[in-house]
C-alpha cells in the first residue's frame, strides 16, 4: 500500500488502491480549519461558528484530485490527467478553501508579531502573485517534475506546494482582511487577469506543452502507455487544459466579482 | 501594452523551460550507450509477419537497421520504445526516414501470431517489420546479440497468462553493418531524435571517431572531477575470474559501489577471451540450485551492487582459448548511464577467490 500517489512505473489496472495518506491530510486540513476557527472564536470570546459550506466543498475537490483514480492518473501516467490536478488543487479548490476561516479566525492575522506580519505579506496581493508564479514554474519544470513525480515524497512535495500557491493567490480575491482597503474589486479583477490569463508563466507552458516536437515530461513519456494517447498528444491536451482551464476559472472568479462591485456599489 | 508584456516574460519562461528540457537536436553527443567494440551485424533469417523468410542482413544493407527483442503483450517497454521511435520517424524527411529499417523480433511465438504482430506493430508505423520463428531459431539470434534467452514468467495457475523476460535493449546498426550504440529502455524521443539522423547521415569511420572523442571528453571530465570522483563516481572493485574447470565457460566477480545520485543498469557484457558475456542468478537451493541468465542488471544509487558467488554473477561462454591462474581478463562493460568500461580481471584458483579483493578501478 502507498500512502500518497506517484510514478510506479507498473501498467495500469482499473483496480482501485487505497492511499490513506491522502485521506489522512484532508482529514488534517478539516480538524486544522475546525482548530483555527475555535481558537478566533475563544480569542473573541464568542461561539464558533463553522465553516462556509464551501470549504467543505473545497475538501472534496482536493480529495478528488489527490485520491485513486485521477491522483495515480496524474502522478504516474498521463501529463493531462496531472494538468488536471494542478487546476483542482491550484485553481478550484483553493478559492473555496478560503472561505473555510470565519471573521474571527480571520481576525487572528492581525495580531502583532513578526510570524504574523510574515503571514500577512504572504496574503498580501503583490508577494502572493509573485510567490504563485515562481511555483507554478518550479513545479513545472521538468527536470524537477521527472525527480519529484518518481517518489511519494516528491510527489507530495509537488501537491502541497500547488495547494499552497493556490491559497495564497486566491486569499487576497475572496477575502477582504487582512485589511486591504486599496485592493478594491478593479484591482481584484486585474490581479485575477494577471495571475491566470495573462500570466506570461501559464503562456510558457502552455506553448510549450503545445508546440514542443518531443514530449516534455519523460516520468509521463516513460510511463506505461494507455490505449487511445500517444505521449506527444497527451502532452498536449495538458497544454491545452491548462490554457482553457485556466480562462475558465478566470472568467467564473472575474463574473463573481463584477457582480458583487455591482451590487456592493449598487 | 499588458499583452506584450506578458509576451515578452512568456519568452523567458519558454527559454527556460527550453534550458531544462532541451530539444534533442544539435548535440554533439551520441545519446545511446556505446558499446564496448562494434558489433557486426547479425546473419540470421526469421518470418516475417507475411510468412516470408527475412534475411536481417541482407535487408538492413546500407541502411539504421534498429533491432529490438520483445512482444506485443508487453505492458510498458515494448510498446514504449516502439511508440517512440515511430515518432521520431514520423518527424524526419522521407528520403531519411526510407534509411531506417526497424524490425520487431517477438520473444513470445506463442501468443505472437502473424497477423497480431502485423496489427500491433501497425499501430505505431505501418513499415515496421515482426518477425518470428520457432523457440530455438529465436533463442539462437538472442544468443548472437549477447542477450539470455527470453524467459516466460507466468502468472498464478493460468498458462496463458504470462510476462517474458527479455531484453530491453535495441540496438541500432550503422550504415556500415556495424552496432556503435544500444539504446536500453529509458531512452527518449529527444534521444532518438539527436541519434537516428546522425546515424542516418554518419559513415561507420564518422560514427567511430564522435565515440572516441564522447569517450575521451567524459575521461577529462572524469579527471578534471578527481577531486571529488570517489563521492560522487561509480567505483569498481574486486573483479576476479575464477579459473574455470572447462574450456566451455568461467565465472567472473566483481563489486559495483554507486556513489552517483542516479541508478545505472548493466545493459551489455563483452570479455575479450569469450565469445559472449552475460550476467547470471544462481537461484535456489540444494538439488533445485540453477542459474538464470538476466538481461540487465540495476546498479542502484548509494549502495554497493556485488557480483559474487551464490548471486549474481557474469559468466563467460564458450572461451576462446584456455584461462589459467595468473592470466588477466579484459571485460567490457556497458552501462546505461556510465556508457563503455574496461575492467582487468586477474584469474585466480576458486579455493582463492576469497583472498583477492581490493582491487579498485574508478569511474
Amino acid at each position: 500500500m502507498s500512502f500518497w500517489c506517484s510514478a510506479t512505473g507498473a501498467a495500469w489496472t482499473w483496480q482501485w488502491r487505497a492511499y490513506p495518506g491522502v485521506w489522512l491530510f484532508i482529514i488534517l486540513l478539516a480538524l486544522g480549519m475546525w482548530a483555527w476557527n475555535r481558537a478566533g472564536a475563544r480569542a473573541a470570546n464568542r461561539r464558533t461558528r463553522p465553516a462556509h459550506p464551501l470549504f467543505g466543498g473545497g475538501l472534496v475537490i482536493l480529495w478528488l484530485s489527490l485520491d485513486w483514480p485521477i491522483g495515480a492518473l496524474g502522478a504516474g501516467y498521463l501529463a493531462s490527467v496531472h494538468m488536471l490536478q494542478f487546476l483542482m488543487m491550484a485553481l478550484i479548490a483553493p478559492p473555496m478553501l478560503v472561505m473555510g476561516p470565519s471573521p474571527d479566525a480571520v481576525a487572528l492575522l492581525e495580531r502583532p508579531g513578526r510570524g504574523y506580519a510574515v503571514l500577512r505579506w504572504l496574503l498580501s496581493p503583490g508577494p502572493a502573485l509573485v510567490l504563485f508564479s515562481a511555483i507554478v514554474l518550479l513545479t513545472h519544470l521538468p527536470p524537477l517534475v521527472d525527480v519529484l513525480m518518481a517518489t511519494q515524497v516528491g510527489s507530495m512535495v509537488i501537491d502541497l506546494l500547488w495547494i499552497f500557491a493556490g491559497f495564497i493567490f486566491w486569499w487576497p480575491v475572496v477575502r477582504s482582511a487582512p485589511a486591504l482597503p486599496r485592493f478594491n474589486y478593479p484591482l481584484k479583477m486585474g490581479y485575477l487577469v494577471l495571475g491566470l490569463m495573462f500570466s506570461p508563466i501559464m503562456f510558457g507552458l502552455v506553448a510549450f506543452l503545445v508546440y514542443s516536437t518531443t514530449p516534455l515530461y519523460g516520468v509521463f513519456e516513460l510511463a506505461p502507455p494507455l490505449p487511445g494517447i500517444t505521449a506527444h498528444a497527451d502532452h498536449q491536451v495538458a497544454g491545452v487544459l491548462m490554457s482553457i482551464g485556466a480562462a475558465v476559472v478566470a472568467f467564473t472568479g472575474l463574473s463573481v466579482l463584477f457582480f458583487r462591485w455591482n451590487k456592493v456599489s449598487g | 501594452m499588458l499583452p506584450l508584456i506578458a509576451h515578452r516574460w512568456s519568452l523567458i519562461a519558454a527559454l527556460v523551460l527550453v534550458a531544462c528540457a532541451g530539444d534533442g537536436n544539435g548535440d554533439a553527443r551520441y545519446r545511446g550507450v556505446p558499446l564496448p567494440a562494434p558489433m557486426p551485424t547479425p546473419s540470421f533469417t526469421l518470418t516475417d509477419f507475411n510468412g516470408q523468410p527475412y534475411d536481417f542482413a541482407a535487408q538492413t544493407r546500407d541502411k539504421v537497421g534498429l533491432l529490438f527483442f520483445g512482444y506485443t503483450h508487453c505492458p510498458d517497454v515494448c510498446p514504449l520504445h516502439m511508440a517512440n521511435i515511430a515518432a521520431v520517424l514520423r518527424r524526419m524527411p522521407a528520403e531519411d526516414r526510407a534509411r531506417v529499417v526497424t524490425v520487431f523480433v517477438t520473444t513470445d511465438p506463442e501468443r505472437d501470431t502473424p497477423e497480431r504482430l502485423r496489427s500491433w506493430l501497425g499501430n505505431f508505423d505501418p513499415t515496421f517489420v515482426g518477425l518470428t520463428g520457432s523457440r530455438a531459431e529465436l533463442a539462437r539470434v538472442q544468443q548472437m546479440l549477447g542477450l539470455p534467452e527470453a524467459m516466460r514468467e507466468f502468472v498464478g495457475t493460468d498458462s496463458a497468462n504470462y510476462f517474458v523476460a527479455h531484453g530491453a535493449q535495441v540496438f541500432a546498426f550503422a550504415r556500415d553493418g556495424n552496432a556503435y550504440t544500444i539504446y536500453p529502455f529509458g531512452i527518449r524521443q529527444e534521444d532518438w531524435s539527436n541519434d537516428l539522423p546522425r546515424l542516418v547521415k554518419a559513415s561507420g569511420a564518422e560514427i567511430r571517431r564522435d565515440l572516441a572523442a564522447q569517450a575521451k571528453s567524459d575521461k577529462l571530465s572524469a579527471q578534471a572531477a578527481a577531486s571529488t570522483a570517489e563521492e560522487n563516481a561509480m567505483v569498481i572493485t574486486n573483479a576476479v575470474v575464477a579459473e574455470p574447470a572447462s574450456m566451455d565457460e568461467a565465472a567472473a566477480y566483481l563489486t559495483f559501489r554507486n556513489n552517483t545520485p542516479q541508478e545505472d543498469t548493466l545493459v551489455a557484457i563483452a570479455a575479450d577471451v569469450a565469445v559472449r558475456a552475460e550476467v547470471h542468478e544462481t537461484m535456489g537451493e540444494g538439488e533445485s540450485r540453477h542459474m538464470m541468465a538476466t538481461a540487465t542488471l540495476l546498479i542502484p544509487t548509494k549502495k554497493e551492487t556485488k557480483l559474487a558467488p551464490d548471486g549474481h554473477h557474469i559468466m563467460l561462454v564458450q572461451l576462446k582459448k584456455k584461462v589459467v591462474a595468473g592470466d588477466s581478463v579484459t571485460l567490457y562493460l556497458s552501462l546505461a548511464r556510465l556508457g563503455a568500461v574496461q575492467v582487468r580481471a586477474p584469474v585466480v584458483p576458486y579455493s582463492e577467490l576469497e583472498k583477492f579483493l581490493g582491487m579498485s578501478r574508478k569511474e
